[in-house]
């Protein structure tokens, strides 16, 4: 036969297999590919099923169905710890006027006595009395030597002095402000 | 229709016959396959990932939350029953729930007695006895106070000893005046009360023991506190099954 009426062309066959070979590769890298993507996601899938998550919510309605019984035992503790806070502040913020009226009283001889007081949150007024002048200036310095010192009080004013000549008694009246 | 569709397979029939051998062909079918993967990935094992990150993190945090309430239930189970209602009682008896007159009037005369005078002595002024709920009364928001006067037939040494003794009686007063002199003095008081607190607690919140301070202060208080009431709770707290609730 006339080779010239071959409709083929003889580079037919090189074509053909260098065409295999790039589909050899493409089914290659599309096998792995798919490989990878499906390997992954089984691992994924897996590691999702066999999760210990679901045990683990099982063992906590377990112990939230226990600990429930215990909820009003958990209710005195924080009513206990709610009290305490409470009474804590009120014994920290309340006027120690016991402790003021201590200290005044340290100061004053034994001639000297107590004949009013009155206090309140931001005054502590005492009126005092003697017969002695002297003793009553002893118990006034200590007052102010202690407001000097800065110990227990910080602020000592007379607010009045009266002398009671029938009865021979001086009354000396102050207002002290506590540290 | 049909023919439409035999001439749209015809037609891409002819293209792959067309183009399979070319390198056009390769690199779509490569852009293809990438692509895909690509979408597969962001659509299918993306989501999945994070979902397992989840997981791990409930996993995580259910972990916590199970020792948390672990420990709670072997903390509750140390508690002293007795010795929690005695507390109970102690921190309620310093701070009531509601106005306690027959507590207040109790703690007055147990100080009286201390301070060496008797209950004869006293003149009870009770002015506006209704407790001023909610409001904050100086110390603290919630806190309501009940107020009254006391006069005591007694002079000014007197009024120390009996204001240290009060304010060392439950429930808690506070001394707000004092005004006297050498024949009587009339001090006036307020005791407070606390309603019951709006308790949120989750289970998975740890609980915690008294600390040292609150330990120290509740001693202080269940010392103030009257004898007959710590009597009471003794024998109540021997009745485990009483709903405090």
């Amino acid at each position: 036969m006339n080779k010239g009426i071959n409709l083929f062309k003889t580079e037919k066959k090189i074509s053909v297999a260098v065409a295999s070979q790039k589909l050899t590769v493409l089914r290659l890298v599309a096998i792995g590919l798919l490989f990878c993507t499906s390997a992954f996601s089984i691992i994924l899938f897996l590691l999702i099923v066999l999760s210990p998550l679901p045990d683990l919510q099982k063992q906590e309605k377990t112990l939230l169905a226990t600990i429930s019984g215990s909820h009003p035992d958990i209710a005195k503790l924080f009513l206990i710890n709610d009290r305490l806070k409470s009474s804590e502040t009120i014994i920290d913020k309340r006027q120690n006027f016991d402790k003021s009226l201590s200290l005044i009283k340290q100061r004053m001889s034994s001639d000297v006595s107590i004949t009013a007081i009155t206090m309140n949150k931001s005054t502590i007024s005492i009126t005092v009395s003697s017969s002695s002048l002297s003793s009553l200036d002893n118990f006034l310095n200590s007052l102010v030597d202690a407001v000097d010192s800065k110990k227990d009080f910080s602020k000592v004013t007379m607010t009045n002095f009266l002398a009671d000549e029938v009865r021979d008694n001086f009354f000396l009246t102050i207002e002290v402000a506590t540290l | 229709m049909n023919e439409d569709i035999s001439i749209s397979q015809n037609s891409l029939r002819l293209l792959y016959y067309r183009y399979k051998d070319t390198s056009y062909y390769v690199l779509a079918t490569l852009l293809f396959i990438i692509i895909a993967s690509i979408g597969i990935f962001f659509q299918v094992v993306l989501p999945q990932l994070q979902n397992w990150f989840s997981i791990s993190d409930e996993v995580v945090a259910t972990r916590g939350r199970i020792g948390v309430i672990n420990r709670n239930i072997s903390f509750l189970n140390n508690v002293d029953k007795s010795l929690l209602n005695k507390q109970v009682n102690t921190a309620t008896t310093a701070l009531p729930l509601e106005k306690n007159f027959g507590a207040i009037v109790g703690a007055l005369s147990d100080a009286a007695v201390q301070s060496g005078v008797s209950l004869d002595d006293y003149t009870f002024q009770v002015g506006n006895i209704a407790s001023v709920s909610g409001q904050q009364v100086g110390i603290e928001k919630d806190l309501s106070t009940v107020k009254l006067s006391v006069t005591i037939n007694g002079g000014p040494d007197a009024v120390g000893i009996f204001i240290k003794n009060i304010e060392e009686k439950l429930p808690l007063s506070e001394v707000t005046d004092v005004d006297g002199d050498v024949a009587s003095t009339t001090i006036t008081l307020q005791f407070y009360q606390k309603e019951f607190p709006h308790i949120t607690f989750k289970d998975d919140q740890p609980l915690l023991p008294l600390s040292d301070k609150n330990a120290a202060l509740l001693h202080k208080l269940g010392d103030w506190q009257p004898q007959e009431q710590q009597a009471d709770v003794g024998s109540e707290a021997s009745g485990s099954g009483i709903p405090l609730f």
